[in-house]
């Protein structure tokens, strides 16, 4: 489904990204760990497009993420970003920004469609007319998920999809993300620097540092603390 | 609130209904501000009078009475007479339409103007906004009674030439504020997530950047409006704006300044004019920036 081979990011003079490798199977979720700082963003926001200046292959649903026209890929992944409070648009109401991309890409029905959406992510079609600034942060980030899900993407790549809020919302979230990965066979990259959401969410993770891969681990080798590397192990220990 | 829990009835009503209600929510904060008040007054009163100023006026604001000529202010003559004999209220009165149509025209024409070129080189960034952005600095060191002057002078005076020089002259400040705002709205998740949508550079510009611009452009809008009143009246009073007989404020000074020492209302009846009416604009913009500016709020 995922392919990504050396992808390299360099950002006026500091490398972001430095060869990294990785492939995402179908279906599967997959997890990004590391402190801040080490590149796992970046590489979620090069593989939608949000990053220009890359070298190696990206390659989505067959699909070559440097030639492939930015709507074509739309359709295939969509991202929800980290921080619910900077997602989305302060001067529209929720209806209006869930059906946004479906409005650009022509999809009939939006506004049938988005409150579908709204019920789907757990919110109801009443609250489309409402405004983010009235919404809390779980809200708001059900609301991303929303908006990413509108063009009915086969991967999801999900940037810290909880870090900002707190954490019985954190938990809510989660299982939303989960719940929606099982009813509409999604695929998941989920970047996280916190381990315990990656092991409940993921069954296969690639541990980050300075821009490096470490190491990629499995769920069981996670949980049975079967790690090689340092660096994994004190993470590990940290969490 | 039955419209909120009945929405797939009239989707338009009820998005109508959430934007009155964001409205009033703004409405009621603004009257929070009594000085804000004061100046919302002043515009409106200036609105109102220019909009039934033949109603309002007790005189023909044209018609000579020679045996009237700068006669003192009275039952007759409420603000007294020039030395033509014409009623200074009435010509007040009337002359409050060339100054609203003054700053509407300029307005119009280069706050848009700014906040076109300000979001599309904010946004695009790079040679875009190089190019842009070296044109709007051009402008800016050109003093700005002295390009009005030239424009004025190659065009020949009137109403109409002098908000075409003071639109001149007034469209780099909103450029600037407009990119400002456009260089940090571009790089926002908000705005990714619509670029992720496939979304085009004019659809971003249009209808997810210029948005955020408006709040600051409309606050500097409202100060911008007192200082086009002062420069219209600049502009007419050295004889480059409206020409005689129009009623306009600044070249009813100029014709009261003869006079000044012993038919002191002749010039200062204006002058009070200009200084309410800029006053009040000011004012409205204080208050509007208050609620309005992004900067300032966020402070809070």
């Amino acid at each position: 489904m995922i392919t990504v081979e050396n992808l390299t990011v360099r950002f006026s003079g500091s490398t972001a990204v430095d060869t990294v490798s990785f492939t995402v199977a179908q279906g599967e979720s997959f997890g990004l760990v590391g402190e801040s700082g080490s590149g796992k963003s970046t590489i979620l926001r090069t593989m939608v497009g949000l990053n220009r200046h890359w070298s190696g292959r990206i390659i989505i649903n067959g699909m070559d993420a440097r030639t492939t026209r930015q709507r074509d890929l739309a359709r295939t992944a969509q991202m929800v970003f980290q921080d619910p409070y900077g997602s989305l648009h302060p001067r529209y109401t929720i209806g209006q920004q869930i059906a946004e991309p479906m409005l650009i890409n022509g999809i009939a029905d939006p506004v049938g469609r988005t409150a579908e959406l709204l019920d789907l992510i757990g919110l109801g079609a009443k609250f489309q007319f409402r405004f983010p600034h009235e919404l809390s942060g779980g809200q708001r980030q059900r609301v991303a998920i929303a908006r990413a899900l509108s063009l009915s993407p086969r991967i999801l790549l999900l940037d810290e999809p909880t870090s900002a809020l707190d954490v019985s919302i954190q938990a809510e979230i989660l299982n939303l993300l989960n719940r929606l990965r099982r009813e509409l066979g999604l695929t998941f990259v989920i970047v996280s620097h916190d381990l315990a959401v990656i092991s409940y969410m993921c069954e296969r993770l690639m541990v980050m540092r300075n821009a490096r891969e470490v190491e990629t681990l499995t769920r069981e080798q996670l949980r049975a603390s079967d790690v090689r590397d340092d660096y994994s192990r004190q993470l590990l220990a940290a969490s | 609130m039955t419209l909120l829990t009945e929405p797939a009835a009239d989707p338009k009503a009820a998005i109508r209904a959430a934007r009155w209600k964001e409205f009033r929510s703004f409405a009621r904060r603004f009257f929070r501000n009594p000085l804000g008040v004061v100046g919302l007054f002043i515009v409106l009163v200036l609105i109102f009078v220019a909009a039934f100023a033949p109603w309002i006026a007790t005189h023909d604001p044209y018609m000579p009475t020679l045996t009237a000529r700068l006669a003192a202010p009275s039952a007759e003559w409420w603000f007294g007479a020039d030395e033509l004999g014409r009623d200074i209220y009435s010509r007040l009165v009337h002359g409050s339409r060339l100054t609203l149509l003054i700053v509407a025209l300029v307005i119009v024409t280069s706050a848009p103007l700014g906040l076109i070129i300000g979001a599309v080189a904010g946004t695009r960034g790079g040679w875009i906004d190089a190019v842009f952005m070296r044109i709007t600095d051009v402008f800016l060191a050109i003093p700005k009674l002295l390009l009005a002057l030239a424009f004025v002078a190659a065009l020949g005076p009137g109403i109409v030439n002098a908000a075409l020089a003071i639109t001149l002259t007034a469209w780099p400040p909103y450029a600037r504020l407009a990119r400002a705002e456009a260089m940090v709205v571009r790089n926002s998740d908000y705005v990714n997530a619509v670029r992720l949508a496939g979304a085009s550079e004019f659809r971003i510009i249009v209808f997810h950047v210029i948005p955020m611009c408006l709040s600051s452009v409309i606050v500097r809008m409202t100060f911008d409006m007192a200082g086009i009143i002062l420069t219209a009246a600049g502009l007419g009073f050295i004889g480059l704006g409206a020409q005689p007989p129009l009623p306009e404020w600044g070249a009813m000074i100029s014709t009261g300044r003869k006079f000044i020492f012993d038919q002191w209302w002749v010039a200062t009846v204006p002058g009070i004019a200009i200084f309410t009416v800029s006053l009040g604009f000011n004012l409205l913009g204080d208050a509007l920036r208050d609620l309005l500016d992004p900067h300032l709020r966020q402070r809070k």
